[in-house]
C-alpha cells in the first residue's frame, strides 16, 4: 500500500498542571500528552495517580530535564531508579531527555544545576555522552530519545559540527533524536553578531536540518521563544513563530511525520489556544506529506 | 570519568554558582573562568553565562515556594526570594528533582548568622519550615488503601498481638510555638479556621503538629500530648497495648473510643493488623 495513504496520528501537547483537570474531563483528541518525568518521581501522591489516569486515554511520552545524558560524572543512580519505576509504572510511548550536563562538582561536592548546560562537541565529549545514553536505554531496556540543545555558550574546541556530533550520538548508541525544531531556530539567531536576520537564521537551521541522517529523528518539538535585544531565550512561553513553522516544514520533508509535540511550559496559555498549535502542526505536517490526520 | 571534561563542566557549574554581588563583578570572574576552560571568549558567552545565572536563581525561588508557600507569605515575596538565592548557593541542589531541594531550610534558618536577627524576632520560622516541609514529603509518599474489614481486629485480637497502620506521610512535630495555628491562618482553602487560628496565636502554647495523608490530600492538626504518644508508638511499631497504656500514662482519661473513631473517620488510621 502506497505510505501516502496510512493516515497520521495527530500532535501532542505538552501537558502541564494548569490543565491536568481540563485534559481528563473533556479528553481533547491529541496524539500523546508528554510530561517532564521528574515531575511524577516518587512513590504516589495525587500527580502520579493523575498521570495514571491520563495513561488510560493517551499515549504518555516521558521527556526527561535532569538526567543529565552529558556529565563526566556518569548517570545519578538515584534519578535512573526513579525514572526506571515510573517508566515501569506508565509504560510510555517514548522517554527521552537532552544532550546536555547538569551534574557536576562543586567546591567538591556533587550538585545538579537544574539547567540544561552544553556539552562540547568533542571526542571526550561524545564518549561519556554514548556510554551514559547506554547505561540508561539498558536500564530502561528500551531506546531513549535524545534532544538538541539551545545553548547560551559554547565551546572553543569542536571535534564535529553540532550535526555530525548528534549524528554520531545515534550511531553510536542506537538512540533517537527528539529534534527541538524551536532549539535550532534559536541557536541560529544567537550565532549572529550583530544585527538579526531571521531569513539567514532559517538558512542556517535549514542547513542543520539537512545535516543530520534522514532516518533519525523519533520525536519533533515546537515552541515559542523569547527575543531580547542581545539574546533570544528558549523560554516555551509564547506561540510558535513563523520561522519556526517554516522549519517544521522543512523538518516533515526531511524527516517524515515522526510525532510532533507542542511545548509550551511558562506562561501557559488556555487549552484551546494549546490545541489549535497541535491542530496547525497536523495540518502542516498533513499538507507536507499528503496525508489526512487519523 | 573523563578528567578534562569533568574539570570543565565544575568550572562552568562555579561560574554560573558565582555569588558575585554585581553582573560587572560577575562577568569579569566568569570571563576569566570561562576562557581558562575553553568557553568562547565572547560578548555573547558573557550575555549567556548571565542567562544560565538568571535562569537559577528563578529556578531557586520557584522551587522553594512550591514547598514552602507559608514561609513565602510570612516573610514577603522579597525576602522569600533572597532566602532562597542564599539556600541555593548555602546548599545547592544535590539531584535533578528539584522538588528534593529545600528540606535543609529549618536547619539553614537556625545556623546562619545573618538570619539570627531575623529568628530572634520570629522564632517560630523554624518549625513553620519544618511543617511545611513534612506536608510537602507527604504528598508524594506510597499510597495506602483504607483496610476497613482489618478494624474487626480491634474486637477479636488481644491488643498485645495488634498494631495500628497510619497513613502515608504520617508524622509528628512538637513545636513550642502555635505552629499549626500559624499555617491555617495562612491556609486559603479553609477560611473558617482563620478565626480560631488567631484566638491560638494570640494565647501562644505550644503546639504539636500532626501530619497526614486524606487520600491525596496532606492534612495538618494539632494533637494533644496523649494522642501524640499513641501515634509515636503506633509509628515506632509498638503494640496496640503499648501504644493506648503509653497514652494512659500521659492522660488518665484519654478517650481511645473516640480517638479510634476520629482517627478513622479522618483517615488518619487505614488499618489494624497483627504483629
Amino acid at each position: 500500500m502506497p505510505d501516502v495513504l496510512m493516515p497520521r496520528a495527530p500532535s501532542g501537547i505538552g501537558w502541564r498542571h494548569p490543565h491536568y483537570a481540563a485534559v481528563l474531563e473533556l479528553k481533547p483528541r491529541v496524539g500523546f500528552l508528554q510530561v517532564h518525568s521528574e515531575n511524577f518521581f516518587g512513590s504516589g501522591g495525587a500527580a502520579l495517580a493523575t498521570l495514571a489516569q491520563a495513561r488510560e486515554h493517551y499515549p504518555i511520552s516521558l521527556h526527561g530535564v535532569g538526567l543529565s545524558l552529558g556529565s563526566a560524572l556518569g548517570i545519578d543512580d538515584w534519578h535512573l531508579d526513579q525514572l526506571t519505576t515510573l517508566v515501569r509504572r506508565i509504560e510510555p510511548v517514548r522517554v527521552s531527555d537532552h544532550a546536555c550536563f547538569a551534574r557536576g562538582l562543586l567546591n567538591d561536592q556533587t550538585v545538579h544545576a537544574a539547567d540544561l548546560l552544553p556539552i562540547p562537541f568533542t571526542h571526550e565529549s561524545l564518549n561519556v555522552l554514548c556510554a551514559n545514553v547506554s547505561q540508561v536505554q539498558e536500564r530502561l531496556k528500551r531506546p531513549l530519545l535524545v534532544e538538541n540543545l539551545s545553548a547560551y555558550v559554547s565551546y572553543a574546541q569542536a571535534d564535529y559540527s553540532d550535526a555530525e556530533f548528534l549524528s554520531a550520538l545515534m550511531q553510536r548508541s542506537g538512540c533517537q533524536l527528539l529534534l527541538d525544531v524551536n532549539n535550532v531556530f534559536v541557536n541560529a539567531l544567537n550565532d549572529q553578531a550583530g544585527q538579526r536576520d531571521r531569513p539567514q537564521a532559517l538558512r542556517q537551521a535549514c542547513e542543520f536540518l539537512d545535516a543530520l541522517p534522514a532516518h533519525a529523528v523519533g520525536e519533533m518539538h515546537l515552541a515559542g521563544h523569547c527575543e531580547m535585544d542581545d539574546i533570544v531565550i528558549d523560554d516555551h512561553g509564547s506561540a510558535v513563530c513563523d520561522e519556526v513553522w517554516r522549519l517544521y516544514v522543512h523538518a516533515v520533508k526531511r524527516f517524515g511525520d515522526a510525532p510532533a509535540l507542542i511545548e509550551w511550559d511558562t506562561n501557559v496559555p488556555e487549552l484551546d489556544v494549546l490545541l489549535a498549535q497541535a491542530t496547525q502542526a497536523d495540518a502542516v505536517a498533513s499538507a507536507v506529506l499528503g496525508k489526512a490526520a487519523a | 570519568m573523563s578528567q578534562d571534561l569533568a574539570a570543565a563542566q565544575s568550572a562552568l557549574l562555579q561560574v554560573i554558582h558565582s555569588n558575585a554581588i554585581n553582573l560587572v563583578a560577575f562577568d569579569a570572574y566568569s570571563m576569566l573562568v570561562a576562557a581558562h576552560f575553553g568557553l568562547k571568549n565572547t560578548q555573547f558567552t558573557q550575555r549567556g553565562l548571565r542567562a544560565y545565572r538568571a535562569n537559577a536563581q528563578e529556578l531557586a525561588e520557584k522551587a522553594l515556594q512550591a514547598s514552602y508557600p507559608v514561609m513565602q507569605q510570612l516573610l514577603g515575596e522579597e525576602n522569600f526570594s533572597h532566602l532562597a538565592q542564599d539556600l541555593w548557593q548555602a546548599l545547592p541542589p544535590q539531584c535533578g528533582d528539584l522538588a528534593q531541594w529545600g528540606d535543609e531550610l529549618h536547619a539553614y534558618l537556625r545556623e546562619v548568622p545573618q538570619l539570627q536577627a531575623l529568628l530572634a524576632e520570629h522564632a517560630y520560622l523554624s518549625d513553620v519550615a519544618r511543617v511545611e516541609w513534612a506536608l510537602h514529603q507527604a504528598a508524594k509518599v506510597a499510597d495506602a488503601a483504607l483496610d476497613t474489614a482489618s478494624f474487626q481486629l480491634l474486637a477479636s485480637t488481644d491488643p498485645a498481638q495488634l498494631c495500628l497502620m497510619l497513613s502515608p506521610g504520617c508524622a509528628l512535630i512538637r513545636s513550642a510555638f502555635p505552629v499549626v495555628s500559624i499555617l491555617h491562618l495562612h491556609d486559603e482553602r479553609q477560611p473558617d479556621a482563620h478565626e480560631l487560628a488567631q484566638q491560638e496565636i494570640a494565647a501562644g502554647h505550644a503546639q504539636t503538629a500532626l501530619i497526614w495523608r486524606q487520600g491525596f490530600r496532606p492534612m495538618l492538626a494539632q494533637v494533644d500530648v496523649a494522642s501524640a504518644t499513641l501515634i509515636d508508638s503506633a509509628l515506632q511499631g509498638q503494640s496496640l497495648a503499648a501504644a493506648v497504656d503509653a497514652a494512659f500514662a500521659q492522660t488518665p482519661d484519654f478517650d481511645f473510643s473516640a480517638w479510634l473513631s476520629a482517627s478513622v473517620k479522618s483517615g488518619l488510621l487505614i488499618a489494624a493488623c497483627q504483629l
